[in-house]
């Protein structure tokens, strides 16, 4: 975690010292899940053009109900890098539809599996996550905008053992977005599905629930588009 | 099965037939989360999903892809499941699993605009899978192999399968003061064919069965 926290502070002031037109993001949140007590997520997003966001992002839970070769651990660690991407599809006056991909590569654990009281063994394992999906945006008024759409994560053991975790055939989001001033929105993202994987032993449903703040860097004034995190 | 899907195809070709325009056709695009309910034998279980797709011939007929659960978590209605003979789990004799199932298939609409309201007639095939599981303290096996380990040996490989779904429904779309989004309900009736597992021998458990479903449609426009 201390690491994770250097590498991201370090990562965040180089970008802000670059001089850039376009506008960068910046989300800092909390949240609880199927997954997770209480996960924190740091994010950057970066504006490359009108209708192309791209960015990297930062996740590291309390579990409360993972996996190690498709068996459960209830505590431990669990850490996320991924690097999300939209593109937007349309917009026409009050509905936009957004092209969503998430790529990361997840780390999970437990540390003294035996619980012998001696933190000389941990029991991990690591994973390639990938999430396609559709988002959509309305603007209730100047300063709200909903949020909504299905996305598709999906999970894939690498090691220890190689399987197939888990998938969401869809889960469904929603999202909540309120202009608190002209660099600063706070959020709210909720999302829920149906899942399968691990030939049943993993998931079968899941929820989440994530607020933060989103802090904007440049020229232009913070997109309300505001991603699933899973 | 045949006479229905004639009639399916003829209703296409009368919604193809109405729409056609000098105009070179748009194609729109619709997302419709949804939640809803089966009602099964002797309990009413819950499902959440999604259709997305195109809309053509000015928004006539929508052609997407429809995906919904019923998962065991938020259902937990139980099957009270006999155990072969001589055989036993944590001392059990029978045991009481839950039902989980999901649904991936392609669907066309043939839409109907009125003046407050808009109608389609949702017609899906495709896949339905799902099983029956240990629930709870059943889940932590005798000797920490994993559940589905034990879900196998005890149902002889027949905890779970896979058939053909096919959906016939009717969904209404009030529009709202925001364009390209709409609210509504839908009816929809679930057969299902060849799906045979340990617990449900007869393949009965969701075939022909009432689907109610609400949503939140987003558009084009």
């Amino acid at each position: 975690m201390k690491q994770l926290f250097i590498v991201f502070s370090v990562l965040l002031a180089l970008l802000s010292a670059y001089n850039m037109s376009a506008q960068s993001l910046v989300d800092v949140s909390v949240g609880s899940s199927t997954q997770d007590r209480v996960s924190a997520n740091l994010a950057y997003r970066y504006q490359l053009n009108d209708r192309f966001r791209i960015g990297l992002e930062a996740q590291y839970g309390a579990p409360r109900y993972r996996f190690v070769d498709a068996k459960p651990i209830r505590e431990g660690f669990s850490t996320t890098f991924s690097v999300p991407l939209t593109y937007r599809l349309y917009e026409k006056d009050q509905i936009r539809l957004d092209f969503y991909a998430r790529t990361g590569l997840r780390v999970q654990g437990k540390i003294d599996p035996d619980q012998n009281d001696e933190r000389d063994s941990i029991l991990s394992a690591n994973a390639v996550l990938f999430e396609p999906g559709l988002l959509v945006t309305i603007p209730a008024t100047e300063k709200v905008h909903f949020q909504g759409g299905i996305t598709f994560p999906m999970g894939f053991q690498v090691s220890p053992s190689s399987l197939f975790e888990f998938a969401h055939v869809p889960l469904i989001y929603a999202g909540l977005n309120v202009k608190t001033s002209e660099r600063r929105h706070v959020f709210l993202k909720a999302a829920t599905g149906a899942a399968f994987g691990g030939n049943g032993d993993t998931y079968k449903f899941s929820w989440s629930l994530q607020a933060g703040i989103r802090f904007a860097f440049g020229r232009r004034t913070a997109a309300p588009l505001v991603e699933p995190t899973f | 099965m045949k006479k229905i899907l004639i009639a399916s195809c003829l209703l296409v070709w009368a919604t193809f037939l109405t729409a056609q325009e000098s105009k070179p056709a748009k194609i729109g695009w619709f997302i419709t989360p949804e939640v809803g309910v089966m009602f099964l034998e002797n309990h009413v279980g819950k499902t959440i999903g999604a259709s997305f797709g195109v809309k053509l011939w000015k928004d006539r007929l929508k052609v997407g892809i429809i995906s919904y659960g019923r998962p065991g978590p938020i259902n937990s209605y139980t099957v009270d499941t006999k155990l072969a003979e001589n055989q036993t789990y944590l001392g059990k004799s029978s045991v009481k699993l839950r039902a989980d199932w999901g649904v991936v298939g392609a669907f066309i609409a043939p839409t109907f605009k009125f003046k407050k309201f808009e109608l389609d007639l949702p017609i899906g095939y495709g896949v339905g899978t799902g099983g029956f599981y240990l629930h709870g303290d059943d889940r932590k096996t005798p000797d920490g192999a994993r559940v589905s380990v034990w879900e196998d040996k005890l149902f002889k490989g027949e905890d779970a399968a896979a058939g053909g779904w096919t959906e016939f429904g009717a969904r209404v779309f009030f529009p709202s003061k925001i364009k390209g989004m709409s609210f509504g309900g839908g009816v929809h009736y679930t057969l299902i064919s060849g799906w045979k597992t340990f617990a449900d021998p007869s393949g009965e458990f969701y075939n022909q069965r009432l689907r109610v479903n609400l949503f939140v449609n987003f558009g084009s426009h």
